[in-house]
């Protein structure tokens, strides 16, 4: 496993928010981690990156994480896209691609990266020079995307990239997903977004209230009847849920 | 008169160059850690009177005493950031301030214990020389410092916007969880610009020692005009800053030319009220 979480407890201050939850990914897989607003999806997220104070493990390629700090869990290859963008204001397009290449892992290769980075997002190259908050949301959305991509992750955690787009936006959002996944890159994906989420994942986890209560290939949970019942608003597919097991 | 009101101008505003500097680092500290260093002119004094001691103990020139003054004050700086300012990252501004009035009283004191409120010049032959354009003579000790506060500004400049530690820098102070979540090591950055800042503080005491001589007052009086000049200039602007460094030079230069020393140091002060009736959120306009 390439990255493997282990009974991870976090939450804000004194309330914990994340209670004991084991996950893992394996190498070049796309996994989903889906749940409704306020489940702990990003508390989550946030602690794995070291943003967060927890306990248990995060192993990386079996190296715990659990110990370092935010920088050094990204140096080491676990990098995440946060939710609502989070583009540094006040700074270029091309000083927030840089801003995470500037560690010795990965300086060598910037140049290489950003080429990378430009031809999975034209647009980006056309608005190199112009204020990041000044992009439209979609556009935002692709920059941190590329930012992440300039940290060259061996994990990408993506906490809910198509929030707030616009539906043509979402489309090429999850296309650019997609393509990354191709290219053999290992994904955590968050998403409210289920339909899409299980669709292009290989695995999911469901988490409520702070906990994992149900996990399964995607395909098996897109058609599970809990999941449908809860997260895609159609429960009535007899016929296809009877034949899925755990 | 036409005479005077040039060499007053120009040399306030040479002096004004290495205003702005010093304003910059309060600025620049402030603009990055997000705490006010109330403490910024006293380490201004603390280098104007390390590079008076060395003079009169052992006849180092001050500009010379400069090269050695600067990089330890620097390393002062981050060392001021680690062991004081890092706890105080995300506290109250009421906890912040308290902190670094308390160190910037410390000091005042200190120098008031040690050196006594007498004035200490350095008595160096080139402090009365000076280059004469026509009828207007231009101290060597103003030129320099004008000539310092540009080289000193530009490098910050281009420190800032144009290298990657500037990125990091900015990114830090844009964002700082996401910035660590992009692996920057927002705390060393944040120690970096600390440690620039306070060597700009000694960078002017250094280089204003030879024009204005040393004492504790200068502590309280130059953490002031940092902030008239960021006032002046708009929050963590360069150029703002030359601007309003310039300005203040030039204002108290020519009211000490007219008037005297006091009234130039007093107009200055009526400057920041205007300045506060008529652009009172000066201070915080790139606050957000
Ligand atoms: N900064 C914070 N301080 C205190 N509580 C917080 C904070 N952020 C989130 N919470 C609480 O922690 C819980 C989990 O929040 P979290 O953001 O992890 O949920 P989420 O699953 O990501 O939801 P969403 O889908 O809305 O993003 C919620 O009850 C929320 O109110
Ligand atoms: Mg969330």
């Amino acid at each position: 496993m390439l990255l493997e979480v282990r009974d991870l407890r976090t939450g804000y201050g004194a309330v914990e928010v994340v209670h004991g939850i084991s996950f893992e990914l394996a190498a070049g897989s796309m996994v989903g981690l889906i749940g409704a607003n306020g489940a702990g999806k990003s508390g989550a997220m946030h602690a794995i990156c070291g943003l967060l104070r927890h306990t248990g493990a995060v192993l990386l390629d079996g190296q715990d994480l659990a110990r370092m700090s935010a920088h050094d869990r990204a140096r080491a290859g676990l990098i995440m896209v946060p939710e609502g963008r989070r583009v540094f204001p006040g700074m270029s397009v091309r000083d927030n691609l840089l801003s995470a290449s500037l560690h010795r892992r990965v300086r060598g290769r910037a140049q290489q990266t950003l080429d990378t980075v430009f031809h999975t997002f034209p647009r980006l190259q056309e608005r190199l020079n112009q204020a990041a908050e000044t992009l439209s949301g979609g556009e935002q959305q692709m920059l941190a995307i590329g930012r992440t991509m300039m940290g060259q992750p061996r994990v990408m955690v993506l906490d809910e990239p198509s929030l707030g787009l616009s539906p043509l936006f979402v489309q090429e959002v999850f296309r650019v997903i997609g393509a990354l996944r191709e290219t053999g890159l290992t994904i955590l994906l968050v998403e409210q977004n289920v339909h899409h989420c299980l669709e292009l994942s290989d695995y999911a986890y469901v988490l409520e209230q702070g906990h994992i209560v149900l996990q399964g290939a995607a395909s098996d949970l897109l058609v599970d009847p809990r999941v449908r019942a809860a997260y895609l608003g159609t429960s009535n597919q007899p016929s296809e849920a009877e034949e899925v097991r755990q | 008169m036409l005479v005077a009101i040039l060499q007053g101008l120009i040399s306030g505003a040479l002096v004004g160059g290495m205003y702005a500097t010093v304003g910059i680092g309060l600025t620049l500290v402030f603009g990055v850690v997000r705490i006010v260093n109330f403490a910024h002119g006293s380490f201004l004094m603390a280098a104007a009177y390390a590079s008076w001691l060395m003079y009169e103990r052992y006849g180092i020139d001050p500009y010379l005493s400069g090269l050695i003054l600067v990089p330890s004050f620097f390393v002062l700086g981050v060392a001021y950031y680690w062991g004081l300012m890092r706890p105080m990252v995300g506290k109250s501004l009421l906890a912040q301030s308290l902190l670094t009035i308390a160190v910037g009283y410390v000091i005042d004191n200190t120098a008031l214990g040690l050196f006594s409120s007498q004035m200490r010049v350095v008595a160096v032959p080139y402090a009365v020389a000076s280059l004469s354009i026509g009828p207007i003579a231009l101290p060597v000790t103003r030129l320099i410092a004008g000539g310092v506060g540009l080289c000193a500004t530009t490098i910050m400049y281009l420190l800032l916007w144009r290298t990657g530690m500037g990125i990091a820098v900015r990114a830090a102070a844009a964002d700082r969880p996401i910035a660590e979540a992009m692996g920057i090591n927002t705390h060393s950055a944040q120690a970096v610009v600390t440690g620039i800042g306070i060597a700009c503080a000694a960078l002017g005491g250094v280089v204003l020692l030879p024009i204005f001589a040393a004492s504790p007052s200068m502590g309280a009086d130059f953490t002031f005009l940092s902030f008239l000049i960021i006032v002046l200039g708009g929050m963590g602007s360069f150029f703002g800053a030359l601007v309003g460094g310039v300005i203040l030079g030039i204002t108290e230069n020519l009211g000490a030319t007219f008037f005297d020393g006091s009234t130039g140091h007093m107009l200055t002060f009526v400057l920041f009220v205007v300045l506060l009736v008529f652009r009172p959120y000066g201070v915080l306009v790139r606050r957000r």
